[in-house]
């Protein structure tokens, strides 16, 4: 449930601010949530600022070399820098995406980095995922069968097929779209999200799984799927140009062809 | 290895904070009923059109025909079975288990119902039905 007003221990103050080189020409100021669950202190907000004629294009490389050269408690995920993992999910500029794929260049002004909304903060621009992960697993994410795959060969697709994979099998579970999505933040706990409910569909979808109709069984509730207004900030917010009102749409249809 | 998913298994143990309903037929229910009042707002807009210049004699004799009758009966069962769907839909998203979600959904149907009956006995006063 919302709180409409932020406990005094979560009043975001102003932090540390750490000059850019004095001989640095093309500076951008880096401002970046802070906050650790080792110490009382309020989270802060920390302004690193930045030569950008000695730094990478993205703004992973700029948090990188924050944590390389000024502070090294800066804590975020990230591993592959290339799109893949969905590791440095975050909210830069406003808009959840990811740290990777995101331009320095795009932003105009301060670049202003939290991590995903609405969701628990381990630390820093770390969120905790436990319920997101915990979701993902209750749609049980893998083919499902009940017949044996032909002479013990793999299950194949036609062209067609696999086209409908197409839009879904891309997804990195980075959750951005879920951490961007109201009705999600208002029912976390219940309604599966936007990133849950687009691999749902993608296994849905799959012309190999033979165990559909209890996957749709298992979605129709008032809850898991039904919270989706189709206000698609999903759509909006996805570092991967994915549509998941698009997905949940297709799982309704799906619900009413059962 | 044969897999199965049975309803709500994993599902629940993600959540047990709301007795589960059925979510298609309320999804269904909504755009039906809501189809519906579209269409019958046309027609009570030809109504109060019709209406509009008579007095209140005039305008009670027009209404007090079975077809009339029936149709604004129609109007307001629909146009209240939607909005006590969309009411649902409302305090779900917005008011938590602990706080009477389901005392206040039971409510708004109490209401609606007691309003979309009270405005059928209205209509067959006016009709003359009973």
């Amino acid at each position: 449930m919302a709180e409409f007003k932020l406990p005094k221990n979560s009043q975001i103050i102003s932090g540390e601010t750490y000059e850019a080189p004095i001989n640095a020409a093309n500076v951008k100021t880096f401002k970046v949530y802070r906050w650790s669950p080792d110490d009382d202190a309020q989270p802060r907000i920390d302004s690193f600022g930045i030569d950008l004629d000695d730094c990478g294009p993205m703004v992973l490389d700029a948090l990188i070399k924050i944590k390389n050269e000024t502070d090294s408690s800066l804590t975020f995920r990230r591993s592959c820098r290339e799109g893949i993992c969905g590791s440095c999910s975050m909210n830069i500029d406003g808009t959840n995406t990811l740290a990777c794929l995101k331009s320095i260049s795009d932003v105009e002004g301060d670049v202003k980095i939290y991590p995903l909304p609405h969701m628990p903060v381990v630390k820093d621009l770390v969120p905790d995922l436990s319920n997101a992960y915990r979701q993902l697993t209750s749609i049980e994410p893998w083919l499902k069968t009940d017949s044996k795959a032909p002479d013990g060969e793999e299950r194949r697709q036609t062209p067609v097929e696999r086209e409908k994979l197409d839009g879904l099998w891309e997804c990195v579970l980075c959750f951005s779209c879920s951490a961007g999505c109201p009705s999600y933040w208002w029912n976390s706990d219940d309604y599966l999200g936007p990133a849950v409910l687009l691999q749902a569909y993608r296994w849905i979808s799959d012309s190999r799984d033979e165990q559909k109709r209890e996957r749709l069984d298992a979605l129709d509730d008032s809850f898991s799927l039904y919270r989706c207004h189709t206000i698609m900030n999903c759509a909006k917010t996805c570092p991967k140009g994915l549509n998941p009102g698009k997905a949940i749409a297709g799982i309704k249809s799906e619900m009413g062809q059962r | 290895m044969v897999f199965g998913l049975s309803k709500g298994s994993n599902l629940s143990r993600v959540s047990k904070n709301y007795p589960r309903e059925a979510g298609y037929g309320h999804w269904r229910w909504q755009r039906f009923s809501a189809v519906i009042t579209l269409l019958l707002m046309g027609y009570f807009t030809y109504l109060m059109i019709s209406i509009g210049s008579l007095d209140y004699a005039g305008a009670r004799t027009f209404v007090a025909t079975l077809h009339q009758g029936i149709a604004l009966s129609f109007l307001v069962a629909a146009g209240l079975f939607h909005a006590a769907l969309g009411v649902q839909m409302i305090i779900e998203d917005y008011v938590p288990l602990a706080s009477g979600r389901v005392t206040l959904v039971f409510l708004a149907r109490g209401i609606f119902c007691t309003a979309a009956l009270a405005s059928v006995a209205s209509i067959s006063l006016v009709a003359e039905w009973i």
